[in-house]
This record gives C-alpha cells, sequence and structure tokens, in this order.
C-alpha cells in the first residue's frame, strides 16, 4: 500500500488510502489516469494546455508527489505532472493518499500521493484490449483509442508481459476563435517487463516502457500573435527489482529505477520567424531503493528504507543544469499493542495500530530535511474505524526556480533563479472515521488541516540593464483545511452508488486572499447499475464545483495592486455516462458520452460533449 | 556533498534510454522575419497627419527619427527628435540630448481635436528613476514614472495608453504624438507606431519643469503604503523592522512580499 510503502490489506491500513481498482476504471471508460481520477472524492482536476494536473486538498499540482509503481516520475512542466501522459493500458489501479507523506516518500508529498500501479504478472497467461472510437461535434478529427495489455508465462518461473496504446484526439477550438482551447493530442505507449521467480523466495523484475506524446495547438499572442504550438514529450522508464523473503517475517526488495524524459516546445509564428522559439529540455532521474520489512509478531511491523537519488536537467533557460544528489534513509514501525492479546482475534476486538515514522534526506541541493510522521488507527468497535494522523512535509525548489534566466526585452523584465531556495515546509493533520453499519453501506468523514511555510514565491528585485528584475524567495505563507464527508452504498445486486462532498477552504496569507482556483464546495457522485444475467453495466459519473475564485488584472484603476480583482467563477457542472454490454465471456461493446451537459469553463480547458463506441476483450 | 558516482551498469543504461528517445528535433518554419525591414516608415494620412511605424525590435541599440525632415537620423547627429529602442523611448533633451527637446504629456486629450500646443506641463528627459515608476524606468517624458504604454500582466501585452503627447522639436517646432501600438502586422514586438502632426505654439515661451516631488518608498499609487520588508535570502526569512538602504546594504532583498503586514 502507498500510505505503508508495505504490502498489506486495504481494511487494515492505518493512513487511510483511497483505491480506484481495475473494474471501475474500465467502466468508467478512462482513457488514461487524468480521466481515471476524474470524478474521485476530495481532489480537484485542472486541464491546460500543458494537459491535466491534480490538486489535493485544494493546494498546487507541486504539493502531490505522483508516484508510477511506486517510483517518482519525472516531467513536471511548470509544476505538475500531465496525468494524460499515462495511458489507461498500464494501469491496474490508482492509490491516493491525503496528507503529508514526506516521511516515507520525501519531497513534493506535502498535499498527498498519488500512486498508478501496474499489474504484477502472476504465472497465468492472461489479457486485455480495447478499441474505441469517438467524435466531438465542432472538431476536425476523430477521437481514437486503442489498448493492449497481455501476460505469459513462458518457463518455469518466468512470466514476461507487454502492453501498447495509441490515442488520438482532435483539437478544440475556442467558440468563434481560430485559437485552440485543448491541444490535438497524438500519444502512444510500449511497455515490456519480464519476471523471474525461481524459488518462492527470490522475485526479479525487469522492466522497460517508452511513451510519446505530441500535444498541438494554436496559441494568440500580444499583439494579434498567432503561434502554432507543438509540445513533443517522450518518456523512457528502466526498472530492476529484486525482491527476498528467506521468511514469512522477513522481506527485502531492491529497486533500481531510471527515468529519462524529454519535452521539446516549438512556438511557430505565422507570417514571420522573429519570435520563433524552440526549446528542448531534458531529465534524467536515477533512483536506487531498499526496503526492509521485519515483522517478527503480529504486534510489531518495522520497516527500514534508504533510498539514493540522481537528477538531472537540462534546459535552455537555465543558466546552468540543474543536478541533484539526495540521500534519505526512512524507518517506520507499526505497533499494535493489543495484537498479542487476542492472538485468536476476532472482528469484534478493539484493535489500536500506532505508526511513527521518520525520514531524514540529504540532499546536495536544499541541505537536510527531517520528515516525521505519527498516525493512529482505532477500531472501537466492528463497524467504526477512527484514524488521525500528523505529517511534515517539504517540497524541494525546482531547478527553475533556482537557475532560470529569462528575459522578455519585448516588455522589459527579467525572472531570475535565485540558487539560495530552501524547501518549502507543511505540518498537516488528519482526523477521519470510517463507518460500516451494513456490510453495504460505507461512509467516511475526515477533517483537515495544512500549514505551508517559506513557500516560494515571486519578489521584485533589484533592476538590470533588461527592466525590472524578478526572482524567488521563500517567503509567501498559506493554510488550507477542510473536511471531506463520501458514502458508498450497495442498494442491491444491481445498484450501488457513491456520494461524496468535499470542502476546502485554503487562503494566502501573503497576499490575504483565498487560494486562487480551488473549488470551496466539491461534490460527486458514482452511479452503478449491472445486470448480471443480461450482461449490462452502466455507469453514470458526475461532479458539481462551486466558490472557485480567481483574480484578474482589473484591480489596478481601483487603487488595488496587480491581479487583486476578484472573479467569481461559475458553478461547473460535469458528468459521463457509459453503458457496456457483455458479447459472450471474453468480449465486450461498450458506448459513452463524455461532458455529457456540455460543461465549458474560462478558467479550465474542457473537452466538448464527446460520443464514443468501441469493443473491449479479455482472456 | 560529494557527488555521487553512478556505476558503469547504471550509465550503460542511462545510455540506452538516451538512445531509446528517438522522437525527431522538432523545428519551426522559415518564413522571414514578415516584418518591415525599414528602420522608420511614414505615410501620409491626410490633413498633416503622418503615420509612423519603427523598426525597434533590437534591444540593444535606438532608432532615431527626426521630426522636423520626417527621416531617420543618424545616432550621433544633433537633429534627432525622438529614438526608439523597443518600448523605450527617448527625446533629444535633458539627460539624454542637446537638443532642448522637451515634452508635454496630456493623458485623455482628443488627437484630432488639439490644435495648439499647451502653455505649460513641459518635462526633458531624466535618467533618475522615481519609485513610483512601476516598471523601475528612468524619467523619461514618454517612460516612468507613467509610461507611454498599458502593460497587461496577464499576457505581457503592452498597448498604447489614451494620451497625447506634445514635443517641441530640436527646431523648436511644436508636434502632437500619439502613440497607437507596440507590434507589427503578424504581432512582433518592438514596432512602435505613432500618428504625428505639426501643432501650433504656445502663445508664450514654454521651458521644462522641475520633477514634481516623489512618494515615499513603497506607496503603492494611489493606495495605501505597501508591507515592504527585506527579505534575507541565507536564511529565508523577512525583516519588517528594517529600512530599504539598510536592506540593499545586507545584501537582502528588499520587497512587499514579506507579509508584513500580516505578521503580528
Amino acid at each position: 500500500m502507498t500510505g505503508s510503502r508495505t504490502p498489506e490489506e486495504l481494511t487494515r491500513a492505518v493512513v487511510f488510502t483511497d483505491v480506484i481498482g481495475r473494474r471501475a476504471i474500465r467502466e468508467s471508460g478512462a482513457r488514461d489516469a487524468a480521466e481515471a481520477l476524474e470524478h474521485m472524492p476530495a481532489l480537484q482536476l485542472t486541464h491546460s494546455f500543458r494537459g491535466t494536473e491534480i490538486w489535493l486538498r485544494g493546494l498546487d499540482p507541486e504539493y502531490t508527489l505522483v508516484l508510477l509503481d511506486g517510483d517518482r516520475l519525472t516531467g513536471r512542466t511548470g509544476g505538475a505532472i500531465d496525468l494524460n501522459r499515462i495511458g489507461v493500458e498500464r494501469i491496474e489501479r490508482i492509490e491516493i493518499v491525503r496528507g503529508p507523506a514526506s516521511a516515507l516518500y520525501g519531497s513534493d508529498a506535502l498535499a498527498g500521493v498519488v500512486n498508478i500501479i501496474g499489474q504484477q504478472s502472476s504465472g497465468v497467461a492472461h489479457g486485455r484490449g480495447s478499441l474505441s472510437g469517438g467524435i466531438m461535434p465542432g472538431t476536425d478529427g476523430p477521437l481514437l483509442d486503442a489498448t493492449a495489455w497481455a501476460t505469459q508465462p513462458v518457463a518455469d518461473g518466468l512470466d514476461v508481459q507487454a502492453s501498447a496504446g495509441a490515442h488520438l484526439a482532435p483539437a478544440v477550438l475556442e467558440r468563434g476563435s481560430d485559437i485552440t482551447d485543448v491541444s490535438a493530442r497524438s500519444q502512444w505507449t510500449a511497455m515490456g517487463a519480464a519476471r523471474y521467480q525461481p524459488l518462492a523466495a527470490h522475485d526479479i523484475k525487469l522492466s522497460l516502457e517508452y511513451d510519446r506524446q505530441r500535444l498541438q495547438g494554436v496559441d494568440a499572442g500580444a499583439g494579434d500573435a498567432r503561434y502554432d504550438r507543438t509540445q513533443l514529450r517522450e518518456q523512457g522508464l528502466g526498472a530492476l527489482a529484486y525482491r527476498f523473503r528467506p521468511a514469512p517475517e522477513l522481506d527485502w526488495s531492491t529497486r533500481y529505477r531510471a527515468s529519462f524524459f524529454r519535452e521539446q516546445y516549438a512556438r511557430d509564428q505565422r507570417g514571420s520567424s522573429a519570435m520563433d522559439n524552440v526549446e528542448d529540455s531534458r531529465e534524467q532521474l536515477h533512483q536506487i531503493t531498499s526496503m526492509l520489512t521485519w515483522q517478527p509478531s503480529a504486534a510489531h511491523a518495522l520497516t527500514l528504507g534508504a533510498e539514493e537519488l540522481v537528477q538531472q536537467l537540462r534546459a535552455p533557460r537555465l543558466t546552468r543544469s540543474g543536478e541533484r544528489t539526495s540521500t534519505s534513509l526512512f524507518a517506520q514501525h507499526r505497533l499494535q499493542p493489543w495484537a498479542a492479546q487476542h492472538a485468536e482475534r476476532s472482528e469484534c476486538d478493539q484493535q489500536l495500530s500506532v505508526v511513527p515514522g521518520v525520514r531524514l534526506d540529504l540532499d546536495s541541493q536544499y541541505g537536510q530535511q527531517l520528515s516525521p510522521k505519527l498516525a493512529l488507527r482505532y477500531d472501537p468497535a466492528p463497524c467504526l474505524t477512527l484514524r488521525a494522523a500528523y505529517g511534515r512535509g517539504f517540497r524541494a525548489p525546482s531547478f527553475q526556480q533556482l537557475f532560470l534566466r529569462f528575459e522578455n526585452p519585448s516588455v522589459g523584465y527579467t525572472v531570475m533563479g535565485n540558487p539560495n531556495l530552501g524547501a518549502e515546509h507543511s505540518h498537516g493533520f488528519d482526523l477521519s472515521a470510517s463507518y460500516t453499519p451494513l456490510a453495504g453501506l460505507r461512509a467516511l468523514v475526515a477533517l483537515f488541516r495544512n500549514d505551508l511555510r517559506q513557500m516560494i514565491t515571486t519578489v521584485t528585485g533589484s533592476e538590470s540593464a533588461s527592466g525590472t528584475l524578478f526572482t524567488y524567495a521563500n517567503v509567501a505563507r498559506a493554510w488550507t483545511m477542510g473536511a471531506e464527508l463520501s458514502v458508498h452504498v450497495d442498494a442491491s445486486d444491481w445498484l450501488s452508488c457513491d456520494l461524496s462532498y468535499t470542502y476546502t477552504h485554503g487562503r494566502n496569507v501573503e497576499r490575504s486572499r483565498p487560494l486562487e482556483g480551488v473549488a470551496r464546495h466539491r461534490s460527486t457522485a458514482v452511479l452503478r447499475l449491472h445486470h448480471p444475467q443480461w450482461g449490462t453495466t452502466a455507469r453514470l459519473r458526475g461532479s458539481v464545483q462551486l466558490g472557485r475564485v480567481y483574480f484578474g488584472d482589473g484591480g489596478r484603476e481601483a487603487g488595488e495592486r496587480d491581479g487583486d480583482e476578484r472573479i467569481d467563477a461559475p458553478a461547473l457542472v460535469t458528468g459521463d455516462v457509459r453503458i457496456e454490454q457483455a458479447l459472450g465471456q471474453h468480449v465486450a461493446a461498450f458506448a459513452g458520452v463524455d461532458n455529457l451537459l456540455g460543461a465549458s469553463d474560462a478558467f479550465t480547458t474542457l473537452r466538448p460533449r464527446t460520443y464514443y463506441t468501441g469493443l473491449s476483450g479479455q482472456y | 556533498m560529494r557527488a555521487f558516482q553512478l556505476p558503469h551498469v547504471i550509465t550503460a543504461l542511462q545510455l540506452a534510454l538516451v538512445a531509446g528517445a528517438c522522437a525527431e528535433d522538432l523545428q519551426t518554419n522559415d518564413d522571414g522575419d514578415g516584418s518591415t525591414q525599414l528602420a522608420i516608415q511614414t505615410e501620409n494620412k491626410g490633413d498633416g497627419v503622418r503615420e509612423t511605424t519603427v523598426n525597434a525590435s533590437a534591444d540593444d541599440s535606438y532608432v532615431h527619427f527626426d521630426l522636423d525632415a520626417n527621416v531617420a537620423a543618424d545616432a550621433d547627429s544633433t537633429a534627432w527628435d525622438l529614438a526608439f529602442s523597443r518600448f523605450k523611448i527617448k527625446t533629444n533633451g535633458g539627460d539624454n540630448g542637446d537638443g532642448d527637446v522637451i515634452v508635454a504629456r496630456l493623458a485623455g486629450a482628443d488627437f484630432d481635436a488639439l490644435s495648439v500646443a499647451p502653455d505649460d506641463g513641459y518635462v526633458a528627459d531624466s535618467r533618475e528613476v522615481d519609485s513610483r515608476s512601476e516598471g523601475g524606468d528612468p524619467s523619461y517624458a514618454f517612460l516612468g514614472p507613467e509610461p507611454w504604454y498599458d502593460y497587461n500582466p496577464g499576457n505581457h501585452q503592452l498597448s498604447a495608453g489614451d494620451v497625447v503627447y506634445v514635443l517641441r522639436s530640436t527646431e523648436g517646432t511644436f508636434f502632437k504624438i500619439e502613440l497607437l501600438g507596440y507590434y507589427d502586422a503578424v504581432g512582433t514586438a518592438g514596432f512602435p507606431r505613432f500618428r504625428w502632426a505639426e501643432l501650433a505654439g504656445p502663445a508664450r515661451p514654454v521651458a521644462a519643469q522641475t520633477k514634481e516631488p516623489e512618494g515615499s518608498d513603497g506607496a503603492a499609487p494611489g493606495g495605501e503604503a505597501a508591507a515592504f520588508g527585506c527579505y534575507d535570502q541565507r536564511v529565508h526569512t523577512c525583516d519588517c523592522e528594517t529600512e530599504a538602504a539598510a536592506c540593499e546594504s545586507a545584501m537582502g532583498i528588499w520587497t512587499d512580499k514579506c507579509a508584513c503586514n500580516a505578521m503580528p
């Protein structure tokens, strides 16, 4: 589990973890990780020309750590990982941990962790695939998606696995304009893996992945300029993992992963080459993680880990190559003081779990960081689970914030990085209660608060030959707090639904105003209808966002600081529906409508109503 | 911290991954600069009004213009009246030249209706930076503290403000000038465009005024005093008690982002 970094049952997890499983992903019709997360509670997705970004608990995307199979993903652009990059073909499930998790994962895990996990080979031949096509009225091309995943045992103890996907989506133009609202996207992915288990205690896995994504659009520039924009992203991943379980109470794993990410950004001015621009950014990340879990008894489980991370970024706007080496040690101890008294434990026993943990990061760039955490779980009754957690999080300054040099002579300003930046910090508190009074009814109530200190923001520095100089400093503060309520109901064998409501209140202390773009109220609903005899499944998902505040530049005449004109965004209501009909044991046909209400929004780009249909199969 | 030495096997895998990144290198179309190659282009708009576009796209040199002769001028001549470099406009007067060019700024004036130069309100270029200048520009007649342009920080676009300038040239002739834009037909920045016409002189001789007293440091125009503080980038803390000069001498950053208003 992502919340403990060790294998454990979801129902026993001390840190509450949301899991989107394979079935839910398939039935949602998701084409990528972003669409799988679209109507999940307690998070917010925003869409822009960079892709789709996740906001957890009212905090910007740079405060959420995105993992792929437990290792951090490279390729943050504008501080965010584009979740459209991860095609649905390689996703088995997605785990979401809310709240600070730097005690286990280090930098960036202030708001939480999203872990996108692929399927393990299990010694059984298995495969699945899908082919679908769709249309978006008003666009000039089709929506096409093809995915395949398969695993096959090839020798005793040796399994191979492969997946591939191709995704094509047309551009969406702003109404009455030649400007792109949603970029055209073409993407393909390929993954191959081999898993070798010569003996029961040994498990070796090698995997290689490559994906490529091309985004294209037309942007407006100052003075009626038009730019044909192309973003070409590539990612290569190679991982080698070894796991050794010499005894039931001992589990040792070591994993190395190399990631390579390249983004080319070309801006081609129409009618001129004067403002053409091609930027080529390359990032490498090498990560070695070794973990030992020792569980001498039911009352104790100790996890020790060490991590070495080498990161390099070369980008044209950096004054020098960004390089960082980080050595980390972490430990956590799961203590169940009453477990020994209940060797023959029944579900009626009270349970208490206490998990203290700490992580020390020694980084060549930002120095040392100590991230403690404490999580408690108390089950006073079989149907009630109470959880409390405190964690300290941090975020290392990005290489752009450290080494950027960007001059805009046309309007006379320069932005310079600040190599003296330190890490941003947060303290996060969580309280939650899970209540399961009936087999088909689950409810969760959670309260949270995050306080961020030494946040990095832009400040005005001295003058330069290129005009006003802006730089970065660790001076900003912010906090978010809120409440989450979710209910799952299995009304009958054929009907189930999930409802959620999230209240998020955030404050930028430096500017004494609400956090921009954060939905104060967000509600989601998922209704699932399933007829086992007919083999028909229908899924209706929807979400409502209220209370988003943005700030424009119109406040200057009123004597306000730039960007202080408050804009209250209207409610955003989105939804989609999908119906799937089994055609025998292995094949199913499906059809659906995304953005059922044709919602559009001036503050986040949304695809218009989309109709699609297709076939899926598995064996 | 000592750099981490990668084992050879890691390097080999890294090279394999780099070699695997095999997409083509993106290129842009070479469709010329699409803009006028002439430094200055002037069209006659009738009724004595002319419209001039200056190719001021170079940020390391000025393009000089002689209004009296309606021609481009050499940098070392004494006849030039205006000079352009990107968004910066300087005049041949004050700290920038010996041509005695002075300029009056008439906010909200009607260009077409203006027929006589005003009797007062003239200033000459000064290289001092007025603390009220949001862009930190020197106090040239066309720049700080109230520049000829409006800047939109949302899209970094400059647009001409609603201002008519009256300029007394090196030859003592008065001209009315209205800036119209900053971009050429395809949106390339650095092409200030303005219309201008000769104007009847004022009833009495005019001269440059002395500069208005500045507001105090950190005072937002029209608003209450901003809460400035000194950011110490070594320890990432703000000092809200110190002064700007002391901050600079201590190598700090004097900024309004210290949340000094919010601090107890």
